[in-house]
């Protein structure tokens, strides 16, 4: 009679001082990791840009010299946030009287932010000097850039209105892939 | 002398207990450099968790009280700049040690005095070592610090299949924000350390037993007298030394001016290019290497290359006991040392040949002093951070303003603003000093007028104003002279230039003139306005000439009635246009009037 009771106590005396030790750390680890992880599961809201208003037709040079234009707009940081943010830039060029091309300034080889060179007539990364046409395309065989500027989508409304879709592209790889917005 | 000697026993045996303290005592080696440099290592863990303890006290992790933080340590606190100098400078000095021990025992391995798990454990505290410092270098959220994270977290997300979880990871979110700061201040003040210490620490064993210490370092006359202990002193007061030194920097010259301790630029702003991003000097062998990988190959030198080198450092002792393994490690080595030193040196020997780099360098620290000196003159940063500062600043944004959007015709001191020269000749006026009496006595000149700085590229290099100067005012007598001088001094006045203030109030003379008249007989108001409304007046207005208020509004539309109306050049209407927001203009008015 004594033996099972014995057996049992010490059983459930095991199970005790190991399992629920173990099991309450296990939670815990798990809870844990569940709040590192979580950059990793707001992965889903991977989403094409919105169109911003940039400026309008008429401040764009006929000759085709790309200008910098901000994109403003409210900027979520963890818990703030900020409205009305510079949140990046664009260059927009026109050529003719409509024909208006938009390109990030996000270097696609780092992500550092592509320049117009001081002579006007290419574009240059300051890192690493990935060298661009005033087109966007690459200059040289020996350019650090994975692929071309990346080409924004643009919209003229109104007549006069430029509006571009604005967008992030994952830099260093060859193919133009959307990176969400947080 | 029972004292002296008391002194004596109690010196030795506190120091003593410091070496054991810091010595991993179960290796194999217990002498020799290597041993000294490891002591040298938790040396500078002591001081840098001593220095890091107090830095806590002082600092908080988010994007606009980080820089804000720091900057308050470093020059409102006592001795924080110090305290932050020793850190900083120990950090470096840590980097190098490692390294130096890493190649000691590479160098080593065969060998009879080499040892398997502490080399592992070398390089354990190296990677973390080197972790440390990169977390370290984005706490400050400054620019320097926030272009390296950002491209080394880029790097990152090129590793092949989990690259950009990593990446995500790392920044906590998809880009570098208040996450990325708490995380990487959770990694390098808590951590990070715990697995250097134990790295430190782990081939301790629980009793000290030291016999091989003892040996080399306790001699019959004692245990300060041993080699061991001298080469331990030596590494630690050397070491001390160096990052004292650079920490004062006694060749900075005043503490007001420079800054000492440890460096730190302008806070961030991720919505402007900053060219002058480089890595810190360990490092640039890695950022020349990876000019070679253009385009797609990227991934081949920045993920798989430095990882062959990895396996290579992990796995070197299984065949580094036979001799021709450890040969092969050590041509490995030299290589490596080699290929390090030559590609540093060629990414500096690059850099001081790239102007353009230089000039951003430049400008990079101007705006970082500017930082400091505007915190440093307010009763407080505001709430917003120190980067509104420098936003708001018509010194910084005046030139960046001016160089985008004015630069393609007018110049200022013959430069585009910032300082760079501009290949096209300039198609307008050059406006430094614009209204003040230097700039007028040029502009009224028959020699000047016609010159590129002023209208010789313009459409009014035809019109009446550079007919009357080219003509009447060449053919004026002395006295008609004198009349223009008083002229230009109270058209000047108008400005109201902060820096001819004083100029204004001593030489009092013209207030007395009837200015009216003055400027009816000399010929000016025939054409201008001045202080009198007239609609069939189509030159700009002097009212006002140059001041805060004049400006803005002919920047924001010089074809207006009151300045060139149909007559306008080729200037656009920045406010009416869209071209420019109010501050803009504000900014670049009050920067060209030096305010």
């Amino acid at each position: 009679m004594h033996q099972p009771l014995t057996s049992r106590r010490s059983f459930a005396t095991a199970l005790l001082y190991l399992a629920a030790p173990l099991g309450i750390m296990a939670s815990i680890a798990w809870s844990c990791l569940k709040a590192l992880l979580w950059p990793l599961s707001s992965k889903s809201k991977s989403t094409k840009g919105i169109f911003f208003k940039v400026t309008q037709l008429k401040n764009l040079p006929l000759d085709g010299l790309p200008k910098r234009f901000e994109i403003r707009s409210d900027r979520r940081d963890a818990w703030n946030l900020y409205t009305n943010q510079a949140v990046g830039s664009v260059w927009i060029s026109r050529k003719g009287s409509t024909e208006v091309s938009a390109w990030s300034t996000s270097c696609p080889h780092a992500g550092c932010m592509v320049q117009l060179a001081s002579n006007h007539n290419h574009f240059q990364c300051p890192c690493h000097n990935s060298r661009f046409e005033i087109n966007g395309k690459r200059m040289g065989p020996q350019n650090p850039s994975p692929r071309d500027m990346d080409r924004l989508e643009v919209e003229i409304r109104e007549e006069e209105e430029v509006w571009v879709r604005f967008e992030r592209f994952k830099s260093g790889i060859s193919q133009k892939q959307l990176v969400s917005q947080s | 002398m029972k004292t002296g000697k008391c002194w004596q026993e109690v010196l030795t045996a506190s120091m003593k207990q410091l070496f054991l303290f810091l010595m991993p005592e179960n290796d194999a080696d217990p002498r020799g450099w290597r041993r000294a440099i490891w002591m040298l290592l938790g040396w500078f863990f002591l001081i840098q968790t001593l220095t890091g303890l107090v830095m806590w006290m002082f600092y908080s992790p988010s994007t606009h009280t980080a820089w804000e933080s720091v900057f308050y340590l470093q020059h409102e606190i006592p001795m924080g700049w110090w305290i932050r100098g020793i850190h900083y400078w120990a950090a470096e000095c840590m980097v190098v040690a490692s390294l130096l021990l890493l190649t000691l025992y590479i160098s080593s391995i065969g060998s009879a005095a080499s040892n398997h798990r502490s080399y592992l454990r070398a390089l354990w505290i190296t990677g973390i070592i080197l972790a440390l410092a990169i977390t370290g270098y984005l706490l400050p959220w400054d620019q320097h610090g926030f272009w390296s994270a950002k491209i080394r977290t880029h790097i990152m997300g090129l590793t092949p299949v989990i690259g950009s979880g990593l990446e995500r990871l790392m920044l906590g979110g998809t880009e570098l924000g208040h996450y990325t700061l708490t995380r990487f201040f959770a990694l390098h003040a808590g951590w990070l350390p715990i697995l250097l210490w134990l790295g430190l620490r782990m081939g301790r064993s629980p009793t000290p037993r030291a016999k091989g210490l003892k040996d080399s370092m306790e001699t019959e006359n004692g245990f300060l007298w041993g080699a061991q202990s001298w080469r331990c002193g030596v590494a630690i007061v050397m070491g001390s030394l160096c990052v004292g030194i650079l920490a004062w920097q006694p060749w900075a010259g005043d503490l007001e001016g420079a800054l000492r301790g440890a460096p730190l630029s302008a806070p961030v702003n991720a919505a402007e290019p900053y060219p002058a991003a480089r890595p810190e000097w360990y490092f640039l062998f890695l950022y020349q290497f990876l000019k070679y990988f253009p385009g797609p190959l990227e991934v081949v030198g920045a993920i798989f290359i430095p990882n062959l080198i990895l396996l290579w450092l992990v796995f070197l002792p299984m065949w580094g006991k036979s001799r021709i393994g450890r040969r092969v490690n050590q041509t490995i080595l030299a290589f490596l040392c080699l290929g390090v030193c030559l590609l540093s040196m060629l990414a500096i020997h690059e850099d001081q040949q790239n102007t353009s780099y230089l000039r951003a360098r430049k400008e990079a620290d101007g705006e970082a002093s500017r930082a400091r000196e505007l915190a440093a003159s307010l009763n407080g940063i505001p709430q917003s951070g120190a980067l509104t500062l420098l936003l708001e600043d018509s010194q910084t944004q005046g030139p960046k303003l001016f160089a985008e959007h004015c630069s393609s015709c007018h110049r200022y001191d013959r430069h585009d603003g910032r300082g760079l020269p501009v290949e096209e000749a300039p198609s307008a006026s050059d406006l430094a000093g614009f209204a003040s009496r230097t700039w007028l006595r040029k502009f009224l000149s028959p020699d000047h007028i016609l010159t590129p700085a002023f209208f010789g590229h313009t459409s009014f290099k035809d019109g009446e104003m550079a007919t009357f100067t080219t003509e009447t005012i060449a053919s004026f007598d002395t006295q008609e002279r004198q009349q223009l001088e008083e002229v230009i001094h109270i058209l000047s006045a108008e400005a109201r230039l902060p820096a001819q203030k004083h100029l204004e109030t001593s030489d009092a003379a013209w207030r007395s003139v009837d200015r009216d008249a003055l400027f009816y007989e000399v010929g000016c108001t025939e054409c201008h306005g001045f202080h009198f409304e007239d609609e069939d007046l189509d030159a700009p207005d002097l009212t006002g000439y140059g001041s805060r208020e004049w400006l803005i509004e002919f920047i924001s539309n010089p074809s207006s009635e009151r300045f060139y109306g149909e007559q306008n050049d080729r200037m656009p209407a920045y406010l009416e246009e869209g071209i420019l927001n109010q501050e803009q203009i504000s900014l670049i008015v009050d920067w060209l009037r030096g305010q």
